[in-house]
């Protein structure tokens, strides 16, 4: 243990502002993203071992009686065939059409896979996960990011060179638009709520919204196309007396359980 | 040489230990500092030119993975390293449980707190500021406390290991 002098703490002092003045002058960029790259692999290993041991943990905390949400489920399960069988006669109903008319087939997007690096810096600013992918692999911000079932879980809000900073879209400085599918499709903004849910508020009044109600991306971002499941209406809080009403959505995807995303790209 | 070298590859580690695998954790252990933990240990155990030489590494790498301005994370822990040590040094001698952990609370507080303050005058900068809602204090409550668990597991293990450091209770010794 050894009292700090003044010439030591200017010694400090100028070695960081060194290595600030040869970041911001590209000059040590080369090793940057030598490092960015090299080092993002075993960052990716490391955080599939303690995503497992987060999902294990989840599975043992979670104490809810699961023959319940079985039967549930398979209820539901019967719903979605029925309806899915709907849909699949309309689809190709809907692509007979558009080749008499000579539309462009929507569907086919473009999607570029990612790892996820990280979960957050160690300063609390950062609500965010890392993605491996950067500027050098087309990405900008604003792009949307799809889970392994095709749902949005999140945008990405910065990019560099090597890697891009995603919000999730329960976090609170996350914001989408959205759209709500009930009959008046009423348009709204979704927003992150204490990295625990999503609430979407400003939902006039007179909207017939029910709970279990479907939350799409309304296609009013740039990058992010009309469509795309945010999530379900778990939630609506309705008072005579005001003049919105809100709901809280219920993401169908876990997000704490992402290791391997898409990029949707334009 | 061969010892810089070591210490820069150490360091290395713990700052990818730190970001891809604390941060993915379950509950209360991604809120986990162990960059300021590892500090701490390498100033009460080392001494401050290794801890200072650490904290230059990790906060540089640390800066490279984030989106925060470049900077930010090295100026936070290093100042937070000669803080503490101004600490340890003037008030906290004992090298006991409690100095230890006052000094886990001080720098993880005053850390948070640059790294904070910096990121609000480099916003102001641009034009625009940052809000601090109540997750970022429930986050800073989350994180004192599991650092100030954690250091105390990891201050009983490395006193049993190398008795650097003095037991939580002095023993009553027997008079004639």
């Amino acid at each position: 243990m050894k009292r700090i002098n003044f010439k030591k703490i200017i010694y400090i002092g100028a070695v960081i502002m060194l290595l600030i003045f040869l970041h911001f002058s590209k000059l040590i960029l080369p090793l940057e993203s030598f490092l960015l790259k090299s080092l993002s692999p075993v960052m990716n290993g490391m955080y599939l071992t303690s995503s497992k041991i987060k999902t294990s943990y989840d599975k043992q905390a979670d104490k809810r009686d699961l023959s319940a949400i079985v039967e549930q489920q398979n209820t539901r399960m019967n719903q979605l065939i029925a309806e899915n069988s709907r849909l699949k006669s309309l689809e190709d109903e809907n692509r007979t059409l558009r080749n008499y008319l000579k539309f462009l087939s929507t569907k086919e997007k473009k999607y570029l896979m990612a790892n996820v690096i990280s979960s957050g810096s160690i300063d609390l600013n950062s609500q965010s996960v890392l993605l491996d992918k950067g500027t050098k692999d087309g990405l900008y911000s604003g792009l949307a990011i799809l889970s392994s079932e095709g749902n949005i879980v999140g945008k990405i809000i910065n990019a560099k060179e090597n890697i891009s900073e995603v919000c999730i879209i329960n976090a609170s400085r996350c914001q989408l638009a959205a759209a709500i599918q009930n009959k008046e499709k009423t348009v709204g903004i979704a927003q992150g709520d204490l990295g625990l849910t999503i609430k979407m508020e400003f939902i006039p009044q007179n909207a017939d919204i029910k709970v279990g109600d479907i939350i799409i991306s309304s296609g009013l971002e740039k990058s992010i196309p009309r469509g795309l499941v945010i999530g379900q209406i778990s939630h609506i809080k309705k008072e005579s007396n005001e003049l919105w009403q809100a709901a809280r959505i219920e993401p169908l995807t876990n997000l704490e359980d992402l290791v391997v995303v898409s990029v949707l790209l334009p | 040489m061969y010892s810089k070298i070591f210490n820069i590859l150490l360091a290395f580690g713990l700052a990818i230990f730190q970001l891809g695998f604390v941060s993915g954790l379950p509950g209360y252990l991604s809120s986990l500092n162990l960059i300021i933990i590892v500090l701490l240990f390498i100033l009460v155990l080392g001494d401050l030119k290794t801890a200072l030489f650490w904290s230059l590494v990790t906060g540089f790498l640390v800066d490279l993975f984030s989106f925060t301005p470049f900077g930010l994370n090295l100026i936070s822990l290093t100042i937070t390293i000669i803080a503490t040590n101004f600490l340890l040094v003037g008030f906290f001698t004992d090298r006991s449980l409690y100095s230890f952990l006052t000094l886990t609370i001080v720098a993880s507080f005053t850390c948070q707190f640059i790294s904070t303050s910096l990121f609000s005058i480099t916003r102001l900068m641009d034009g625009t500021s940052i809000s601090l809602g109540s997750s970022y204090y429930s986050g800073l409550v989350k994180e004192l406390f599991i650092n100030l668990l954690i250091s105390a597991v990891l201050f009983q293990i490395v006193n049993y290991i190398s008795h650097k450091f003095k037991p939580v209770f002095l023993n009553k010794e027997k008079r004639i």
